[in-house]
């Protein structure tokens, strides 16, 4: 019996979550977030085995959250049946190296081209599917080497930096970018030593290393917040997790949890921090004039969904001239990080997608704009469609004088 | 300094019926509007229909406001039918009517006086409707009004893959992405439209599909279709609810949706804003009016346990004094109605509100 | 017209349980229940298998009843208990004397307890309030109540016995003297019949003396009312007590996926027309908060009451509801009265029920002029379950579901799965708050079950449908069309048992004033006005 929450009580049985779920709308085998959050929850609590390879299908997307008219923590209630949830060794292991992508990301960034070379490889692709179920259907991104340099700024105010392995292990050159766009803005940012944030060790039910993760970030992080620097991330899961995820996975250590709940006080989505920079009129809108008109399509993770920021984004990119963009609001895309590239995951990973695709496609824009790296690597997988992050839009869309000629 | 960018003109708080509604007629006379909510409210329970015989308040805007949002579900695509001097007997899953004065068309085509040979369609594998209990009350039922319709049952079998759940949940989802399955289910009802003017059967018309959809089906069939909303999701509700919040949001109103309202800012009288409970820090909202539209359990919002509000929906506390010039209530926060009576005062204090709020002289109530 | 040698009035644990013996030691027998089974104290009451804990300071004869025969229930019916164990928790408030004597008199009767410190304590149980001192163990269970009725007449059935539920009595014929038959009333149909036979036991617990008054004896009873609070979720894994001089709201009892808090002890004219008032609800929480403080924000699921049928001899009448003995009585009323065939069993609690079916049968056999030793210590009251057909039931069903369904079946878990096989969407779970599938409802409403459900609550009290928190809102409809589809009830029938359900289920609830379950409520009302067109109704 553990001291619990009373969040369970809440549950009215109104089924809010159930048509918000993604994967019920598409994959009708599904029990739903209602059955296995509150009520399995219920029967947990009563000693009964409950366990089931449902919830493995849970994208982790918190739709059913946001849906719930009564504050019951339906994904958490998931996200605890996931980490008791006992796996078929292949998928135990497999997901193992998922939990992970820090490791991962440092390993096949020893001699990138090589570890790029071979996971293009079709009979490389097929021994990781019989071995692992990695699907061979999609692409892996590619790995690379990069440094991102942030050199200390006399003018600006202290900023932290928290890339996270995408950026740091697929796109160093992002983080680059990042790093200019807050020095254009008033920042003077410096690039966190930090490392996984957790999100896919929550995913795939590893507990132990999602708190091992937060307990290495907050460590990290807290001297930066008590010096009050805030914390900026560029991919809304980390953002997310940060906000919200290490006090939670941290609640058996409460000191460590205090200092998880100080920093995710002091955590702020990228586009968040430009809005705010907005209010107190410091945000760059050195915009060049536009050549021409473009027609973009943001596409809100669903992490950014959750953080309950508005849609900061769409907010800014707006502003620049030439830009018509539109909000999708679209759905799901379905990839949810490492999930989409799981075997047994991927049809469903693609059902769920479908309303995102044709939304795109009824949309025709050049390309989609949203920040979640496996939302881009979705996207053009189902669609085609090129999908780059907002940052590379809003820097591109300075005059070039002044992304040349950044405050030191 | 101010937040400009999330400012509105108004904020409405509820997604329910009477939120949607105050949103969409203040939206309709120009104003920002920002819709902070948690849950669609009682979308999920029902499919809206209305009675207007138990209002008993603010009836010279009943008119009005019930053209408004007739004229709001048209264009949104998921148009009502009825008047307010209407009386129509629609059925429900115990097999037995309950009356109108306002339904969606595709339930509003349920009547009794709609058909002499109506078929009550199941589908085999779900649990939550039976067609030969509801044909049989329902026939008990008409008997009772003096209407002479026959109701028989039937029964379909849709393809269904293994181990998947059959509910309306799932064939609502199916028929909003599934072509095949609308054809499938086609081409079930074809024999069965052939000998019925009518057929009433369990909601699975979709979540989010228009009423084009349903009203192909019915030109193809040759003959109407009601859909009966089953427990909860109520799939008509579910897709009423999605069609005007899509609706809604094509007409620029923002939408914030799954953070509760943590505080209401109020000072001297005066309504500045609202936090919602976000992650990491609470989002704040600005507005120059605030209309609450959350529920029958929202009071504390307020700060009360109950209150009353004046002529122009505007709270008061005991002393009479209002709680803020520039905040309004609609719907069963008001408490002052039963459950079905509840659709009728939702859209009246929805729409009053939202045109209050838009400094449009409405008057709710004549005292 | 029947005719048998024993009836027994009254179908709660102990007239099931005298059922059975009567059965094992082949008296042929019939049981009249003027409700369902487990209507009355038996399916009121916490459900605990008492260690003996609770009376063994006062009422140390009590106790000792409650050892031995808190080992032959966990023997004869594992099915119907989950061995929890117990705890009597060292409050701050309490009087340590108390605990001191406590510990001391389990040690006399062999009550097998142990000393925990309050960190052991709370590292077991951290729901307790972080102020007690300490607790010491002992062999407290849960047992189903309405599993462990049903299982008796179920077993009882199996060997030639049989029963009628929604059978009031409702005149006992004599003959000089002499108990010659039983007149009934079928309360569901109208029908009347007779039954004619020997020897008559009254077990009607709270409307034992009601029925005394049919054969013109006097049965004085003292009916003492406990309300007991049912939360939506459990709070502990064990049976909590307080370890003091017994009084209210001192036990929390895990009993499936919900614990239930009591007890209060009030004195009522008689067994029906029960109220509850909110201060005595508030009392219960505040009280039991004390123990867990969750307790003050838990969700309350469903309020009731039920009656403690004490009796009470013209030498103890001033006593207090606790204080008088909870052993049971068993009057002979041919010795006591001079009316023969006829005896009752009063008093008593719920774990010794097969004490007292023991008690009253070894006297009617004796009457009967038969010497047949009673064997319900040793005989279990099920068989088994079926291995084969529990291994058919995971694949076709979630854990948690097959769990559930192998505890309640056991044995009979076979026709579910062989329903299940030729329909498979009888698979499908209709009661989600409970976890009862299709199958499980047909089967007890149909005819393949040897106890069938009558009502929608019957179908509740067999398969918990309806019983989690949304207490029928959503289930009871489907259960409604379960029973028009099995052909139990026509279409006009199944509506009207439809909303009587929905009343039974309103009375549990109508008491809770505050909390989460006051929103459930109207949510349900909201459902029923816009979907059943339910709306005038008074009091939803």
């Amino acid at each position: 019996m553990r001291k619990d929450d009373l969040s369970l009580d809440n549950c009215l049985k109104c089924s809010d979550c159930n048509t918000a779920c993604p994967v019920v709308t598409a994959h009708p085998a599904y029990p739903g977030p209602k059955r296995l959050g509150p009520e399995l929850e219920r029967m947990r609590r009563e000693g009964i085995e409950c366990d089931t390879e449902w919830v493995e299908y849970c994208l982790g997307c918190h739709r059913c959250d946001l849906a719930c008219p009564n504050e019951v923590n339906v994904s958490e209630l998931i996200a605890r049946a996931k980490a008791t949830h006992r796996k078929p060794p292949i998928r135990k292991m497999r997901d193992w190296w998922f939990a992970r992508p820090g490791l991962l990301g440092k390993l096949l960034t020893i001699a990138p081209a090589v570890g790029n070379f071979a996971l293009g490889l079709k009979p490389v692709r097929l021994l990781m599917s019989a071995i692992m179920r990695i699907t061979p259907e999609r692409k892996f991104p590619a790995y690379m080497n990069g440094q991102m340099q942030a050199p200390k700024a006399a003018t600006g105010e202290r900023v932290l930096f928290f890339p996270g392995c995408y950026i740091k292990y697929n796109e160093p050159e992002l983080g680059c970018h990042v790093i200019q766009l807050l020095q254009l803005n008033g920042f003077s940012p410096e690039v966190a030593s930090t490392g996984c944030c957790g999100v896919p060790s929550l995913a795939n039910g590893d507990a132990a290393e999602a708190h091992k993760r937060a307990e290495a970030n907050v460590n990290s992080m807290i001297e930066a917040v008590e010096s009050g620097a805030r914390i900026v991330t560029a991919c809304s899961s980390c953002g997310h997790m940060i906000k919200t995820g290490f006090a939670d996975v941290l609640e058996d250590n409460p000191e460590l949890a205090h200092k998880a709940a100080r920093i995710a006080a002091a955590t702020f989505d990228l586009a968040e921090l430009l809005e705010s920079q907005q209010d107190i009129g410091k945000f760059n809108s050195n915009f060049a004039p536009a050549a021409s008109n473009r027609k973009l399509a943001y596409h809100a993770p669903c992490h950014q969904k959750s953080q309950g920021i508005g849609r900061p984004w769409y907010n800014l990119l707006r502003q620049i001239p030439g830009v018509e963009i539109e909000d999708l609001n679209a759905g799901c895309c379905g990839m949810s990080g490492t999930y989409g590239f799981k075997q047994e995951k991927y049809p469903v990973s693609m059902a769920v997608g479908q309303e995102l695709f044709a939304g795109i496609r009824a949309s025709a824009p050049e390309v989609v704009v949203t920040e979640c790296a496996t939302c881009q690597m979705q996207i053009e997988h189902g669609t085609g469609v090129k999908a780059v992050h907002p940052v590379d839009i809003l820097l591109n869309a300075y005059k070039t004088e002044v992304r040349s000629h950044q405050p030191l | 300094m101010r937040n400009v960018r999330n400012h509105f003109d108004l904020i409405v708080a509820g997604a329910g019926i009477a939120g949607i509604t105050s949103a969409a007629a203040a939206a309709s006379r120009g104003l920002k509007v920002a819709l902070v909510s948690t849950g669609p409210g009682s979308f999920v329970l029902g499919a809206g229909c209305v009675e207007v015989q138990n209002t008993d308040q603010g009836l010279h805007l009943l008119d009005e406001s019930m053209n408004f949002f007739r004229n709001l579900t048209t264009l949104a695509g998921c148009s009502f039918r009825g008047g307010i001097d209407e009386i129509r007997y629609v059925p429900t899953i115990l097999g037995s009517f309950q009356t109108v004065s306002f339904a969606p068309f595709s339930i509003w085509n349920g009547a009794p006086e709609a058909a002499a040979q109506v078929a009550v369609v199941g589908f085999k594998g779900l649990s939550s409707f039976d067609a030969n209990f509801v044909a049989e009350r329902l026939a008990y039922h008409a008997a009772k009004l003096g209407k002479g319709s026959t109701y028989i049952a039937r029964e379909i079998e849709l393809s269904r893959e293994e181990d998947t759940v059959a509910g309306t949940l799932q064939f609502g989802n199916r028929f909003d992405r599934d072509l095949s399955f609308r054809q499938e289910l086609l081409a079930a009802l074809k024999p069965i439209a052939a000998k019925a003017s009518l057929i009433i059967m369990p909601g699975i018309f979709g979540l989010k599909s228009g009423q084009d959809k349903i009203e192909a089906l019915e030109s193809e069939l040759g003959c109407l279709l009601c859909e009966l909303p089953t427990l909860p999701p109520s799939i008509p509700g579910m897709r009423l609810f999605n069609r005007l919040e899509a609706y809604l949001r094509c007409s620029g109103v923002e939408f914030f949706t799954g953070f509760p309202i943590q505080k209401l800012e109020i000072e001297n009288a005066h309504f500045t804003g609202v936090l919602l409970d976000a992650p990491a820090r609470p989002l704040r909202l600005t507005a120059d009016s605030v209309v609450l539209a959350t529920g029958p359990f929202s009071s504390k919002l307020l700060g009360t346990s109950s209150f009353s509000v004046n002529s122009d929906l505007r709270p008061m506390e005991s002393s009479g004094a209002l709680i803020a010039g520039n905040l309004y209530a609609a719907g069963a926060i008001l408490r002052n109605s039963s459950a079905r009576g509840g659709n009728a005062m939702a859209i009246l204090t929805g729409y009053a509100s939202g045109m209050l709020a838009a400094g449009v002289g409405v008057q709710y109530a004549q005292r | 017209m029947e005719k048998t040698q024993v009836v027994i009035i009254g179908g709660g644990a102990t007239g099931a349980g005298i059922l059975w013996d009567l059965a094992l030691r082949g008296i042929p027998a019939i049981l009249l229940e003027q409700k369902d089974l487990a209507n009355g104290a038996t399916g009121r009451c916490h459900g605990l298998l008492h260690s003996g804990g609770r009376y063994v300071v006062k009422d140390s004869e009590a106790a000792s009843e409650c050892v031995s025969e808190n080992k032959i229930i966990k023997h004869i019916a594992p099915h119907c208990v989950h061995d929890t164990g117990g705890l009597f928790v060292q409050c701050r408030q309490d009087d340590p004397a108390f605990f001191e004597q406590w510990f001391t008199a389990c040690k006399k009767i062999g009550l097998p307890s142990e000393h925990l410190t309050a960190d052991e304590t709370l590292a077991l149980e951290p729901n307790l309030s972080g102020d007690i001192l300490g607790a010491f163990t002992c062999p407290d269970a849960h047992v189903d109540v309405f599993q462990l009725t049903l299982s008796n007449i179920e077993s009882g059935v199996a060997r030639g016995a049989s029963f009628k539920t929604y059978a009031e009595v409702t005149a006992i014929d004599m003959d000089g003297g002499r108990v010659k038959g039983v007149r009934y009333r079928d309360t569901l149909t109208g029908e009347q019949d007779y039954i004619a036979c020997e020897m008559v036991i009254n077990a009607a617990g709270g409307w034992a003396e009601k029925v005394a008054e049919l054969a013109g004896v006097e049965v004085p009873l003292r009916c003492d009312k406990g309300t007991l609070l049912i939360m939506n979720h459990r709070l502990s894994a064990r049976v909590i007590n307080r370890c003091r001089k017994p009084g209210d709201a001192d036990i929390l009892v895990p009993a499936g996926p919900v614990c239930i808090l009591g007890t209060s002890s009030i004195t009522v004219p008689g067994p029906e027309g029960l109220t509850v008032s909110p201060e005595e609800i508030q009392h219960l929480l505040d009280l039991g908060a004390e123990l867990v403080p969750a307790l003050a924000e838990a969700r309350v699921l469903r309020i009731f009451s039920g009656v403690r049928p004490l009796y009470v001899p013209k030498a103890v009448s001033g006593a207090g509801g606790r204080e008088i003995s909870r052993g049971f009585a068993l009057l002979d009323h041919e010795s006591l009265h001079n009316v023969k065939g006829f005896v009752s069993i009063v008093g008593g609690k719920l774990t010794t029920y097969r004490r007292m079916a023991e008690a009253v049968v070894d006297l009617v056999s004796k009457k009967l002029g038969l010497d047949i030793p009673c064997t319900t210590h040793e005989v279990l009251l099920r068989q088994a379950h079926d291995e084969a057909a529990l291994r058919k039931a995971h694949k076709l069903l979630p854990l948690p579901v097959v769990e559930k369904l192998d505890k309640r079946l056991g044995p009979n878990l076979a026709k579910i799965v062989s329903a299940i096989e030729a329909r498979p969407e009888l698979a499908e779970v209709v009661c989600e708050c409970e976890l009862v599938t299709r199958a499980e409802l047909e089967y007890v409403l149909g005819t393949a079950t040897s106890i069938p459900a009558k009502t929608i609550n019957d179908v509740g009290r067999r398969t918990r449908l309806g019983f989690g928190p949304c207490q029928g809102t959503f289930c009871g409809y489907k259960a409604m069309l379960a029973g028009f589809q099995t052909h139990r009830w026509n279409a006009a029938e199944a509506s009207e048992q439809f909303e009587n359900y929905l009343d039974e289920r309103w009375k549990g609830q109508s008491w809770i004033n505050q909390g989460k379950q006051v929103e459930q409520l109207y949510l349900s009302h909201d459902l029923f006005g816009v979907a059943y067109n339910f709306h005038d109704q008074e009091g939803r």
